[in-house]
């Protein structure tokens, strides 16, 4: 392992300082328990600390580690193999007629009820149905999510953490956000 | 004219990247004349909205032991 110049040492501690509740907290959404997404989020860090003569700048220090954290979470998925099951559908056909309307069924007037904010206990049942749903959803499309609605990562630093084009990143959001509102509007009718 | 399956992609779309100037006023022009997609959008905004704010609401870390974590690794590392 090359030895890393004072700068980068500093910066990378910061990086640790700043973002290591951030980091470790993606990695529980994703994995869904607290001890591996420790052991994972440790282990990216090393691996990143190891090979940072490799870091070329690309991007920012911190989107490259929260890259390599990536890929080890899906790797954990790979080695593990123990994907719940997932919904593998035609989205659009479910929710849409053939001329491209919406089906009656799918048109809905309370999934988020306006007045939520003043109903904790609806809102306390809307999140964890969301929570649900959002388990449901393949990883790779789960990451695309979180990272541009609970990260607010923008669309280059998604397309350059996932490895994939814009188009793709549009085209796994548009399935997924299909995907979260059956789902959801399923779970609330069969809890009505 | 587009149909609302088309629409959606549109939104959909319009939250990575900016759209194209006669995708826009496709988009809008739907808009205007759909009531289900104009419930759509807010319900879409509400799901961006609720994405955001659950995981934080539902997740219970306990901020000693990321403190403990973020420690053991700065040990490990030597920094």
């Amino acid at each position: 392992m090359a030895n890393p110049s004072n700068d980068i040492k500093t910066h990378f501690k910061d990086i640790i300082e700043t973002n290591y509740k951030k980091f470790y907290k993606h990695a529980c959404i994703q994995l869904g328990c607290q001890d591996t997404a420790k052991d994972i989020v440790q282990e990216a860090f090393i691996t990143a600390y190891e090979k940072l003569h490799t870091f070329q700048q690309k991007s920012s220090l911190e989107t490259w580690i929260f890259g390599i954290l990536n890929n080890k979470i899906l790797e954990h998925f790979r080695n593990n193999k123990k994907s719940p099951t997932r919904f593998d559908t035609e989205f659009e056909s479910i929710l849409f007629n053939k001329n491209g309307s919406w089906k009656k069924e799918w048109i809905s007037n309370d999934l988020f009820p306006i007045d939520h904010k003043e109903n904790e206990k609806e809102t306390k049942k809307i999140r964890q149905f969301l929570m649900d749903c959002l388990n449901a959803l393949k990883e790779k499309h789960k990451q695309v999510v979180l990272l541009r609605y609970y990260l607010n990562k923008k669309t280059e630093e998604i397309c350059e953490v996932c490895q994939m084009s814009t188009d793709n990143v549009w085209q796994i959001l548009h399935r997924s956000k299909l995907q979260l509102k059956i789902c959801l509007q399923s779970k609330q009718k069969s809890n009505d | 004219m587009i149909n609302c399956r088309k629409y959606t992609r549109y939104l959909h779309k319009s939250e990575i990247q900016p759209l194209q100037w006669y995708e826009k006023i496709l988009m809008h022009y739907h808009y205007t004349i759909c009531k289900w997609c104009k419930k759509y959008t807010y319900e879409n905004e509400q799901l961006n909205h609720y994405i955001h704010t659950t995981i934080d609401e539902i997740m219970d870390l306990n901020d000693q032991e990321i403190e403990h974590q973020k420690n053991e690794l700065l040990l490990k590392l030597n920094l």
